[in-house]
């Protein structure tokens, strides 16, 4: 039980809506992470990617199956309690960066440290340090409004990894960037990950940025098709995931 | 391309069916008010009625008020709408609908809001203005139907409605105009950001205090403010300059106040931190924040006054109507006019079935009472008369000895000041003279010599400050004037008295004040009327009517004689119509800020919603999120209903402390009662739309 995380027989249901097919977004689906390992999820559109970042992340509940994060059951929490456990012990990163647009950036940072009633000066220090690793330490002031989309996803990333949790999740971190924030931006959750030793699950469908993972876990159809594991070369890892990328699609 | 377009109308009504329901709602609300104020300027049923006409100032000054505060709100709510909905025009405008289609869309929605705001506001107005004249006619205590619109109604409501839209859509042409796509695509994350603007907010500040202090000064008569000497003449537009300094200044004070509250929690960083969300948000969407703190504090403000001096009015006369008019009866007789005697007035008394009770004549000459203060000199323009000792002394029962160079001020108010810094100088001649030379001299204030100068062989005396005492006595019936217009008394020594008789060309009046023991009091008013019309070889249409105005003492006109039964229902018609009228237009503001407030909370749900989800996705319990709601609510909820408390009953306070001195404690009781019924009402009403709020943003 040292994984950091662990998903055992996990399913979701979408129950019928006006006359709709059920839908299993998540079928049966089992795997486990362990501390400071980089794990992407790939797999096409639908293929319950996103459902199972949320499920994972205690944000929407399993039809069935169990979910632990750094030893603790998610089911087993209460409403706050899980509100306070996401706060404390995971870390998210979204596509559309998600920063509050009337904070600046080193408060948005700062945020889930200010919410959990952290003195003020541990405060500065550990969001100064964070903007410093992530670069962005000149533009503390600065409203999200005012910087490019990478700016405020090394902001978001910031915030991420803020309280020290056990575990980050990523959702299309690149999505919105364009190919050198996106380069960027991956080069920093790597960093994370060796240098803070970071637990990161990363959901993403572009195959560059899965290539910086260490072991990817293709789904499709809410099942788990296949896990490939980096041999430590990122290009040949590239090569790949593009490779049986086209199979899926073959395939489907 | 018609037909498409119409469709893309109707689509947009339908999708924005809700806020378009809560516009039509306000501007229906503000034609129905209009209406109802408006059917009672054309009323030509009540324009028949006497105390009705005494009011009818009052009245036309609530609907100017009305019609601007309408056009305001009107405007206010209409400019708040297009803006609100900018990023939706810039989504059409960016799909190549060109700005005259755009604008053409507008008015066509416009024109339906118009219409059924309209139609909805003349029924509502219809159906509440029954209830409003059922309301009017018990207060009135009229028998008949007052019930009346006049088609000139019907003109000024839609009018004034059709006014302010043409202004509005003039508004909204400017502003489709001017938009700019690149700008409200970034307007969304950073509207109604702020800047702070120290130096203005200061001089805000700056101008609110000196406004507060001129106004306090104007108002409770002070003579002086900043070592300047008010001219009377400019008083009551010193009150009103300061009032509109103090609300304008409002509009730059208040973010200036946000900004300190700020400036302060950022040098207690753990507190900061704790509000910090809500504080961001204060200053990020400011724009949005100022006007409707703004506009509920301005509202809440003006509720309050005008509720406030209505329900002020009307506690006062009912309170001190009694210290006024102490006897049944008055008759004043002088100068040829209603010459009666005693026996006379009682022969009339009982031949018309009464029996007259603490029957008194007291005699007495007009005179003018001049202040010198040393330094300047002013007219005390109280109707003043000089008494001899011995008269005052049986009329009133006292026994109060006043040495030859004494003199005794008595007033028939209570807010007689018992220090005297004054020497007081009286001059005595025919009434008219007399009244001509005081207002000559207010009008232009000449200097102290000069004016004595002027009196040459005018009969007159004067009292230095140490020989002179004060009296507070309800001695004579203040003029029946519905406002009750204190009367001052020179009582001086018999000899004193008796010169001043023989020396002064001015003839001598006398009253004749009495209670009825028995007998009907219409009866024997009509009796004495009747008797006293025939002395003064007048018809019927001498006192006519009972809207007699008091004051020239050498026309028969102005001394009617007083009934204190005729003089009380006069009183209480009055001021229950100013009660009731300005009652009225406190509900309406006080029902406007309720809507301001529930304008800012729809527009904000959604924002928040967005907000509290991300927020929650970071990890704050349901509880934080709730509480991080509620101090946002509570800010735009209570900061106005505190802000325009201070404002409203400053200007209140002040306003009695000036004019009814003793009274001022009693009255502002009223107001601080009627002051926690709002805040009641304000708590229920946040209550009820926390519960919304949260419920809307998802908790």
């Amino acid at each position: 039980m040292n994984d950091m995380i662990q998903v055992e027989n996990l399913t979701k249901v979408y129950r019928s809506f006006k006359g709709a097919k059920e839908v299993k977004a998540l079928d049966q689906i089992s795997f486990s992470a362990a501390p400071g390992e980089f794990i992407g999820i790939m797999g096409p559109s639908g293929s319950g990617k996103t459902t199972l970042l949320n499920v994972l992340s205690g944000v929407d509940h399993p039809s069935s199956g169990e979910v632990a994060i750094a030893g603790h059951a998610m089911d087993k929490l209460k409403r706050d309690e899980l509100a306070l456990f996401r706060r404390r012990k995971i870390g998210y990163v979204f596509q559309d960066f998600n920063l509050l647009d009337s904070l600046t950036l080193k408060e948005n940072v700062a945020l889930p440290l200010i919410l959990d009633r952290v003195a003020p000066r541990e405060i500065e220090q550990r969001v100064d340090e964070l903007m410093a690793f992530f670069g962005i330490a000149d533009l503390a002031n600065k409203y999200p409004y005012h910087v490019s989309g990478g700016q405020k996803q090394r902001a978001a990333a910031a915030r991420a990894i803020v309280t020290n949790p056990a575990v980050c999740f990523a959702d299309e971190p690149t999505g919105n960037l364009d190919s050198k924030s996106a380069a960027d931006i991956m080069e920093m959750l790597t960093q994370m990950n060796e240098e803070r030793a970071s637990t990161i699950l990363m959901v993403t469908h572009d195959p560059f940025a899965a290539s910086y993972c260490k072991r990817i876990i293709f789904i499709k159809d809410g099942q788990i098709n296949l896990q490939i594991q980096s041999a430590g070369d990122r290009k040949a890892f590239f090569d790949q995931i593009l490779e049986i990328l086209s199979v899926m699609r073959g395939e489907a | 391309m018609n037909l498409t377009f119409r469709h893309i109308v109707n689509q947009n009504l339908k999708y924005n069916f809700k806020r378009f329901l809560s516009y039509l709602f306000v501007n229906g609300f503000v034609v129905a008010v209009l209406f109802i104020y408006g059917s009672l300027l054309f009323n030509e049923k009540l324009a028949q009625d006497v105390s009705m006409q005494m009011v009818m100032d009052y009245i036309s000054i609530c609907t100017y008020a009305i019609i601007l505060f309408s056009v305001i709100f009107v405007a206010y709510t209409g400019i708040y709408f297009v803006k609100s909905r900018g990023k939706e025009f810039s989504v059409y405008l960016t799909l190549g609908m060109t700005r005259r289609d755009l604008i053409r869309m507008i008015y066509l929605e416009s024109l339906a809001i118009v219409a059924g705001s309209a139609v909805s506001g003349i029924i509502g107005g219809l159906l509440l203005s029954k209830l409003f004249y059922l309301i009017l006619g018990r207060i009135l205590g009229l028998s008949t139907d007052i019930y009346f619109i006049s088609g000139t109604t019907y003109l000024l409501s839609l009018g004034v409605f059709v006014v302010v839209f043409l202004c509005n859509m003039l508004f909204t042409s400017v502003f489709i105009r001017r938009l700019s796509i690149i700008q409200i695509g970034k307007a969304a994350s950073t509207k109604g950001l702020s800047k702070s603007r120290p130096i203005l907010g200061s001089i805000a500040i700056i101008a609110t205090a000196a406004a507060m202090y001129t106004y306090y000064g104007a108002s409770t008569g002070e003579d002086s403010l900043f070592g300047y000497i008010i001219d009377e003449q400019y008083r009551s537009l010193i009150i009103i300059g300061s009032m509109l300094t103090i609300f304008v200044a409002l509009y730059f004070v208040i973010p200036t106040c946000v900004d300190v509250v700020r400036a302060v929690m950022r040098m207690f960083p753990s507190l900061y931190n704790r509000h910090l969300l809500m504080m961001t948000n204060l200053k990020h969407r400011f724009f949005a924040y100022k006007v409707s703190l703004y506009m509920v504090t301005l509202l809440i403000s003006f509720a309050i006054i005008t509720m406030g001096f209505g329900l002020s009015f009307y506690s006062y006369t009912q309170k001190t109507i009694n210290q006024h008019l102490p006897y049944d009866f008055m008759i004043e007789s002088g100068a040829g006019i209603n010459s009666v005697s005693a026996d006379e007035v009682k022969q009339i008394v009982e031949k018309n079935g009464g029996e007259a009770d603490d029957f008194s004549s007291l005699a007495y000459l007009y005179d003018e009472n001049y202040r010198d203060y040393g330094k300047r000199l002013v007219h005390d323009y109280a109707d003043s008369m000089v008494i001899s000792e011995s008269n005052f002394n049986r009329h009133t029962g006292l026994s109060v000895d006043v040495k030859p160079d004494e003199l005794l001020l008595v007033s028939s108010q209570s807010d007689m000041d018992s220090a005297v810094d004054f020497d007081t100088l009286i001059t005595v001649e025919p009434w008219r003279k007399g009244d001509e030379r005081a207002v000559a001299f207010e009008r232009g204030s000449v200097s102290k010599e000069k004016f004595l100068q002027s009196l040459e062989q005018t009969t007159s005396l004067s009292f230095s400050r140490d020989k002179t005492r004060t009296m507070v006595v309800h001695f004579i019936n203040s003029y029946g004037d519905v406002e009750f217009e204190g009367v001052l008394a020179n009582v001086v020594d018999d000899s004193v008295y008796a010169e001043l008789k023989t020396k002064a060309q001015a003839p001598e009046y006398t009253s004749y004040l009495f209670n009825l023991k028995r007998g009907s009091g219409e009866k024997v008013y009509a009796g004495i009327l009747d008797a006293l019309r025939a002395s003064n070889h007048a018809d019927s249409s001498l006192w006519s009517s009972a809207d007699t105005m008091f004051g020239n003492k050498d026309q028969a006109e102005a001394l009617r004689p007083i009934y204190k039964k005729e003089r009380f229902e006069i009183a209480f018609k009055i001021n229950g119509l100013l009660f009731f009228s300005l009652g009225f237009l406190g509900i309406l503001f006080l029902l406007s800020s309720s809507v301001v407030l529930y304008y800012k909370l729809v527009t904000d749900i959604d924002e928040e919603k967005e907000q509290v989800a991300l927020l929650q996705k970071i990890g704050l319990t349901a509880a934080e999120c709730k509480s991080y709601l509620q101090t946002h609510l509570a800010v735009v909820f209570f900061a106005p209903l505190l802000l325009g408390g201070v404002f409203g009953i400053f200007i209140l306070s002040s306003a009695w402390s000036g004019a009814g001195a003793n009274m001022s404690g009693f009255l502002m009781g009223r107001v601080f009662l009627m002051y926690s019924v709002f805040a009641l009402l304000d708590v229920l009403f946040y209550m009820a739309l926390r519960k919304k709020f949260f419920r809307g943003a998802r908790i």
